[in-house]
């Protein structure tokens, strides 16, 4: 699912990533834990092309990250494109990131309406079946302001999940959450881990610091 | 919490705390306002000062109800929402150029707004009406072929075209700088969560980013805009024809300029237009407006 060989991230002359390899099959689950700074969220951010590799190979379903290789040759690919990949590919962010002006419901159907063309009523449907899954049925029409930490998270998973995608990253999606709300959102997680979503395949990466830091302090979690 | 059942405490009967800088507030505001009162109430009493010929407000009633102050606030309300419109959507279309990733484009608006904002608006205004002196006509057409349009260009810019053009495409780069803020306002977070969703950058703006940066443009476009009108009112005309500055001290000369009395005529119904525009609450922030209600602070 996921192979990254010698993966290599800097930041202008900090070295973030210095040879990552690693390997993710379908239906794995796997996390990563490190100190904060040592590079895990950027090494998440690779995945999706949020952030672009310098040096090394990294692919989701044996095809590169961002990049396509014909011959000997690498071509950078078009922004289409990368859109087309990204939307294969869930991510949960620390903050949620819920978008504030649309509703729970609006916030899982915008983008299988607008990048996948859906028809409303299909997006809406499965919208409305994932929020039920997440425990959430009853927020369908809240904003997220009016949801709790736990609850804009269980949001923002739904919404990952509305996509259908194949690979689910999840970025420390419990450490901006205060504990006692940790819980339901961890549940969450490990209801997706047990029977997937979508069946076959998908694997999820929570929380992913970078080996090169040789682990260290477990700050991150995952079920 | 689920001991004590049934028992209901007492309410709380406390002396409230006070607020003595309240009523000192209160009583001096209170003499400033009785002092300002009397002060003008005694040279409206006294007839030479305020209300006495000097001052010209035998001419100001005359005109202030004439049908020419009328057809100017007319006038003015047209251009100023006309000027708006075309403002602001060349402003979110210069904002967003700026933003571009495309190196030509930003830089394209930017030297647009650096003109636009960097002259004043009054030679933008005499630049379009005298528009005839660098282009004759204007002819837009297919090459090689015999369709063509042929205007000329004092036929095609009148002296309201002149104004539209010079307000409107001053306002863009004044509403480009503020739509820009607001585009900038919104989280980094959000254009992320929409592109790992998959949405490209057109997508990204319009659905996520743009309607939430209005609730910042909107608040900014009412701070400085408006405020800004009222400016150019007075400096637009602060020379008369000869030179000379319109607003005097009244004991410099025996009567206030012609011009001053013509302003306090213009700048009456331009108050009475101007200040319900400000006071007006909150009103059009749309869903995002909605969002974050101020408290005071304690």
């Amino acid at each position: 699912m996921v192979k990254a060989e010698a993966v290599q991230k800097n930041f202008g002359r900090l070295e973030v990533l210095r040879g990552i390899d690693l390997e993710v099959k379908p239906r794995d689950v796997m996390c990563m834990i490190g100190p904060s700074g040592s590079g895990k969220s950027t090494f998440l951010r690779c995945i999706n092309h949020l952030e672009k590799i310098d040096a090394g190979r990294l692919s989701v379903d044996g095809e590169l990250v961002g990049y396509r290789q014909r011959g000997d040759r690498i071509y950078e690919l078009r922004d289409a494109e990368v859109c087309k990949k990204r939307a294969e590919i869930g991510m949960v962010f620390q903050h949620f990131n819920l978008f504030p002006h649309l509703t729970a419901l609006e916030n899982l159907v915008e983008a299988p309406i607008r990048v996948k063309k859906e028809s409303r009523a299909v997006a809406s449907e499965r919208a409305r079946r994932l929020l039920d899954r997440v425990g959430l049925a009853e927020k369908v029409d809240a904003y997220p302001r009016q949801l709790s930490g736990g609850q804009q998270q269980r949001v923002a998973i739904a919404r990952a999940l509305a996509m259908q995608p194949k690979l689910m990253l999840f970025d420390e999606p419990t450490s901006a959450l205060d504990p006692e709300l940790v819980g339901e959102v961890l549940d969450v997680m490990r209801a997706l881990a047990e029977d997937g979503p979508f069946s076959r395949r998908c694997s999820r990466a929570p929380t992913l610091p970078s080996p090169a830091s040789g682990g260290g302090k477990s700050g991150a979690s995952g079920p | 919490m689920a001991d004590a059942v049934g028992v209901r405490p007492a309410a709380i009967k406390a002396v409230p705390v006070r607020h003595p800088g309240r009523w000192v507030a209160a009583i001096v505001v209170l003499a400033i306002a009785v002092y300002v009162l009397y002060t003008i109430g005694a040279a409206i009493g006294n007839d030479r000062t305020v209300l006495g010929p000097h001052t010209g407000w035998l001419v100001v009633q005359r005109f202030l109800f004439n049908g020419l102050i009328f057809r100017g606030i007319l006038v003015t309300l047209e251009l100023t929402v006309l000027a708006m419109a075309v403002g602001i959507i060349l402003g979110a279309i210069l904002a967003v150029m700026r933003l571009s990733a495309n190196p030509v484009m930003s830089w394209v608006s930017w030297l647009y707004i650096w003109f636009f904002r960097g002259t004043p608006v009054l030679v933008q205004i005499f630049f379009w009406f005298n528009i005839n002196l660098v282009v004759k006509s204007i002819d837009i057409g297919i090459p090689f072929t015999s369709l063509w349009l042929h205007g000329d260009t004092n036929k095609l810019i009148p002296p309201f075209m002149a104004a539209l053009l010079g307000l409107g495409l001053n306002e863009a780069a004044y509403m480009a700088e503020i739509v820009r803020a607001g585009i900038i306002s919104v989280e980094h977070g959000q254009t992320e969560a929409a592109q790992a969703l998959g949405m490209d950058r057109v997508l990204v703006m319009r659905r996520i980013v743009l309607p939430q940066a209005m609730r910042v443009i909107i608040r900014d476009l009412r701070r400085s805009r408006i405020a800004d009108r009222r400016e150019h009112l007075v400096r637009g005309d602060d020379v008369d024809p000869d030179g000379r500055p319109v607003l005097h001290r009244a004991t410099l000369r025996p009567r206030l300029h012609p011009a001053a009395t013509a302003h306090t005529v213009a700048a009456i119904p331009a108050d009475a237009l101007y200040l319900p525009c400000t006071a007006t609450p909150g009103g059009g922030a749309g869903r995002a407006g909605r969002a974050r209600q101020r408290t005071p602070l304690r």
